[in-house]
């Protein structure tokens, strides 16, 4: 077992002070995923910082217009909130879409921002990993990779960030407030927050060493409310798009009781669903890895 | 068995299962019908979810642990209806009855695959169906 120390900061400038006087320290949020990540000897930690009891829990509407998240509010709390819900509709699904309800409960804002990779073979300390032990090696390259990275992976890391929140967040183009060492606080960009592996795997987002997530801030969307992700909920001009494929093909139901479908018209709907998205990605996709013989095979 | 394909949504989904089990006399239909039930949900999850992958290079399960081994939840299960022929089996014992157990979930990973082939016109010859696979062959695109 790794020996720690468990303190409780008073205010976040008492936090930062704590976590940057002491070498490997860290912040614990609602230790949904740094309580694991050290039961599984992943994350090895000297000391712990609890940040839960700091006054960083509002969730209010900014003078610009927007919405202001802190820190450590809960999950289930931002999910729920009038404004959230109102105004931004794409994260209160987000939210609900990951985890489950105890999860969610105790899980914080900030902390859903540092969660680390779900990578099983960062996980398991008996496989290498370049964002675990840099320099050893990757394991889901050659390995088992069916839920990796398509876009922006390196040769060192395909992993992916494991968080559906941050993705509406990215939508709604979010800022990150931080606070540093000597007090002084910065704000982030939600797209410069999290960082692509290159050759440094290791590091997942740009906040220096003991900076401190306090809020984040949703700024006013004309879109806000016109993002939603499930379908029932689709915005104008999808239910349209939907109506035309039914004057086409029929609705499900006739579809579907007309038989197998082996003329691919509901597969052209999908091809041109995907054109349309062509050219939104930066980079080639990954080649599928060769798959060992043994999976070959199946 | 009954399965919904959106390929907008990408997704795939059990969306009504019926079972007829011949399971001798049956002495409590709720709980026996429970049971059936219980045994189609797992033959949903061992159709669409669940896995347990073995890396051959290490030997090693990759991700031995229930955080990324998906089994079906509420919104998983759609509406499941249990008969039974209810005929007793005088070979079993003096009541006919015989002991209903996981029987249910005899065939339903076949019959989810069945009808997927009903639906897209592909042949699905491993488990569990995941959405990747269902891409490679060309149903979602």
């Amino acid at each position: 077992m790794n020996p720690f120390t468990y303190t409780r900061a008073q205010t976040a400038a008492d936090a930062v002070a704590r976590v940057m006087q002491t070498q490997g320290a860290v912040y614990l949020g609602g230790g949904t995923n740094l309580i694991d990540l050290m039961k599984e000897g992943v994350a090895v930690t000297s000391k712990l910082v609890d940040v839960s009891k700091l006054d960083l829990k509002k969730i209010e509407s900014t003078d610009a217009g927007g919405v202001k998240l802190g820190a450590e509010a809960k999950n289930t709390e931002t999910a729920n909130h009038k404004l959230v819900r109102e105004q931004y509709p794409l994260l209160t699904q987000a939210i609900l879409a990951g985890a489950t309800m105890q999860i969610r409960n105790m899980a914080t804002d900030g902390g859903n921002l540092l969660q680390r990779t779900r990578c099983p073979y960062f996980y398991d300390t008996a496989t290498p990993c370049n964002k675990r032990a840099p320099g050893t090696g990757c394991g889901a390259m050659e390995g088992l990779n069916r839920t990796h990275a398509i876009f922006g992976w390196s040769d060192q890391c395909i992993a992916v960030h494991p968080s559906d929140m941050c993705v509406a967040l990215a939508a709604y183009e979010a800022i990150v407030h931080v606070r540093g060492g000597e007090n002084k606080t910065r704000t982030i960009k939600f797209d410069d927050f999290h960082r692509l592996p290159g050759n440094e795997p290791q590091k997942d987002n740009t906040l220096e060493p003991g900076e401190l997530i306090e809020a984040i801030e949703l700024p006013k969307s004309p879109f806000g409310r016109e993002m939603p992700l499930l379908e029932g909920t689709r915005p104008r001009e999808l239910r349209v798009r939907a109506r035309q494929r039914r004057r086409r093909f029929g609705t499900r139901r006739q579809q579907h009781q007309a038989g197998p479908h082996r003329d691919g018209r509901r597969g052209a709907q999908a091809v041109a669903c995907f054109r349309s998205r062509e050219g939104a990605g930066r980079q080639t996709p990954r080649p599928r890895s060769r798959s060992p013989p043994l999976l070959r095979r199946r | 068995m009954e399965v919904t394909i959106d390929p907008m949504q990408t997704a795939l989904r059990v969306s009504r299962v019926v079972s007829v089990i011949d399971n001798g006399r049956i002495i409590n239909p709720l709980t026996a019908g429970s049971q059936v039930i219980g045994g189609v949900i797992m033959g949903i999850g061992m159709a669409l979810m669940e896995e347990t992958s073995i890396d051959p290079r290490y030997g090693r399960p990759i991700a031995p642990s229930l955080e990324n081994y998906a089994v079906c939840v509420n919104a998983d299960v759609p509406n499941i209806e249990p008969y039974f022929i209810n005929v007793p089996d005088p070979h079993v014992g003096a009541q006919g009855a015989r002991g209903v157990g996981e029987i249910g979930i005899t065939g339903v990973a076949a019959a989810v695959a069945n009808a997927i082939y009903h639906a897209t016109g592909k042949r699905f010859r491993s488990l569990p169906i995941t959405p990747d696979k269902l891409f490679e062959q060309g149903v979602f695109a």
